[in-house]
This record gives C-alpha cells, structure tokens and sequence, in this order.
C-alpha cells in the first residue's frame, strides 16, 4: 500500500485519527524502528509512488499485539459482564 | 479565475506553515514528515476530476492543521517518557498505539506475498544510526544520478541525507530513475540535510 491509499483507509475507518497528515509521524516511526520499509513503485497515473510493507519485526510485533489485546479484551469483557448483573 | 498556479501556491503555503510547525524536529525526521505529506497531497490531487480550490482546500482540511501533525510527531520524539504522565497522556499514548497496529494490519491484509527479507539487522543499526544525529556532522554528497529511486534512498540514507524528488513527464522513458541532483556528488553537506532530486515520471497527471 502507498501511503495515501493507508491514511485514507485509516481515516475513513472512522474515528482513530484527527486527520490524515497525524498518520504519516507514526509512519516514519514505526520505519524507523524496522517495523516497516518503503520501496518505490511506479504508478499508472502519475509519477512513482513509495509503498511500505512489513518487515519481518512488523510481523512479529502484530502477533504480540494479537495476544496482548485478546487477553485486554477478555479481561475487560468479564470485568463489564460481572457489572452488568 | 484560479489557474493552476494559484492552486500550487495554496499548497506551497501549507507545506511552509508545516515546514514551520514541524521546525523543532531533527531534520532527517522533519524532511521525510514533509516529503511524505507533498506525495500525499499529490496523490490527492490526481484522484480528482477538476483541480479547483475548494477541491484543494478540502484536500489541504483532511491532512489536517500543520500544528496538530507537529504535536503528534513531538509527542512520538519524547523517546524517555515524561516523569508525571498524566492519565491523559496515557489515553493518548494507547489510542496511538491502536493506530500503529491497525496501519500494520492494513500492511500484512496487502502484502501475503511478501518474500521472507533477511535485513532485521540493517533496519534496527540504522534506528540506532538515526538516533544519534545530535552533533550535525558534515558529510560528502554522493552520487546518485543514473540510480533507481529505490537504490538512491538507500545510498542517501545511509550517509544520514533526506530528500525530496520533483518528477517531470517523460513520454515513455524508464521511470523513476534520478537525473539529476543538488547538491552535486562530492560536494559535503550537513548530515540530516536534504538533497533535491530529479526524477522522471511515466505519466503527468
């Protein structure tokens, strides 16, 4: 993906982001870090474009974040249950 | 009557007043922000049937105030986290982090083809290598005309240079090679400071 096609795929999603330009500070961070790495790729209609892809880091970090927010999740989720009753 | 040029200088003026805000930040991070947010308003302008200036300013209001974007960038630069962090800041610090994991889950939805790369140990050297860009030492320009984009970024920063590339149409010609550059190769130039490019582009849009 270029990063046009995320920040708008992000800010549509609704609600995460105040505007599409405060997406692109997270993505030269997470570059930074490995998480991610750019290449540049010609377009149809214009000129190249930089796409990001994950790198192996990046991988590897969603699948720690995937554990971690199930967990979050499933001890909120039985917090809320309990106060419901 | 708008013409053309009136509209790129609505967003010359945008990119100043971001170039601005985004002032106190070291300048390989600052160029790379900036350089980002120009292929993003491009990219905007391409999708649209008629450049106009509602169209621009409409464009120009969804990227958002260049203080909002200078706040959320600082606020990633506080590497130590603040001695008394308030609940707030926490929120905030969760609600960015949700943002970077989801921009990583849009990445791995597209890139299933993905080749197994093995250059964990050149991304996390040159982290550390950026890191420590305090003292701006001076560096000799190399020479990337001829080159790919793709092998020029990697030959540029590797030398701790940022830069910014201005495509012209070229008819059919090879795309996305540098034919041109300032400061010229073999020259030195500050670390961190931004090298202009030239490139061509297969279509204009």
């Amino acid at each position: 993906m270029y990063g046009f096609e995320l920040t708008r795929a992000l800010s549509t999603a609704g609600g995460l982001v105040a505007s599409e330009g405060t997406v692109y500070p997270l993505l030269t961070r997470i570059r930074h870090d490995g998480l991610v790495e750019t290449f540049w790729e010609p377009s149809p209609q214009g000129p190249p474009r930089r796409y990001y892809r994950l790198t192996n880091d990046g991988r590897l970090a969603l699948e720690t974040f995937r554990i971690q927010w199930r967990q979050f999740r499933d001890t909120v989720d039985a917090i809320m249950k309990g106060s419901d009753e | 009557m708008t013409t053309n040029s009136d509209l790129d200088q609505i967003v010359d003026q945008y990119l100043h007043r971001l170039e601005v805000a985004l002032a106190v930040l070291p300048p390989q991070r600052r160029h790379q922000l900036i350089e980002s947010i120009t292929d993003h308003i491009r990219e905007a302008r391409v999708t649209l049937s008629a450049d106009s200036e509602v169209a621009i300013r409409d464009i120009l209001d969804r990227v958002g105030e260049p203080a909002d974007i200078a706040a959320g960038a600082l606020a990633d630069d506080m590497t130590p986290a603040p001695p008394r962090s308030s609940g707030t800041r926490r929120l905030i610090v969760a609600g960015v982090a949700i943002v970077v994991v989801l921009l990583l889950v849009l990445l791995l939805v597209v890139g299933v083809v993905l080749v197994p790369r093995s250059n964990n140990n050149v991304s996390n050297t040159m982290a550390k290598v950026t890191t420590s860009t305090a003292a701006s030492a001076t560096r000799v320009v190399p020479n990337v005309v001829g080159l790919s984009l793709n092998s020029a970024e990697t030959e540029l920063e590797q030398v701790q240079f940022a830069f910014v590339v201005t495509f012209s149409c070229a008819g059919n010609q090879v795309t996305g090679v540098v034919t041109a550059q300032t400061p010229p190769p073999g020259s030195s130039a500050t670390e961190g400071s931004r090298i202009q490019l030239n490139a061509r582009a297969n279509a204009c849009p």
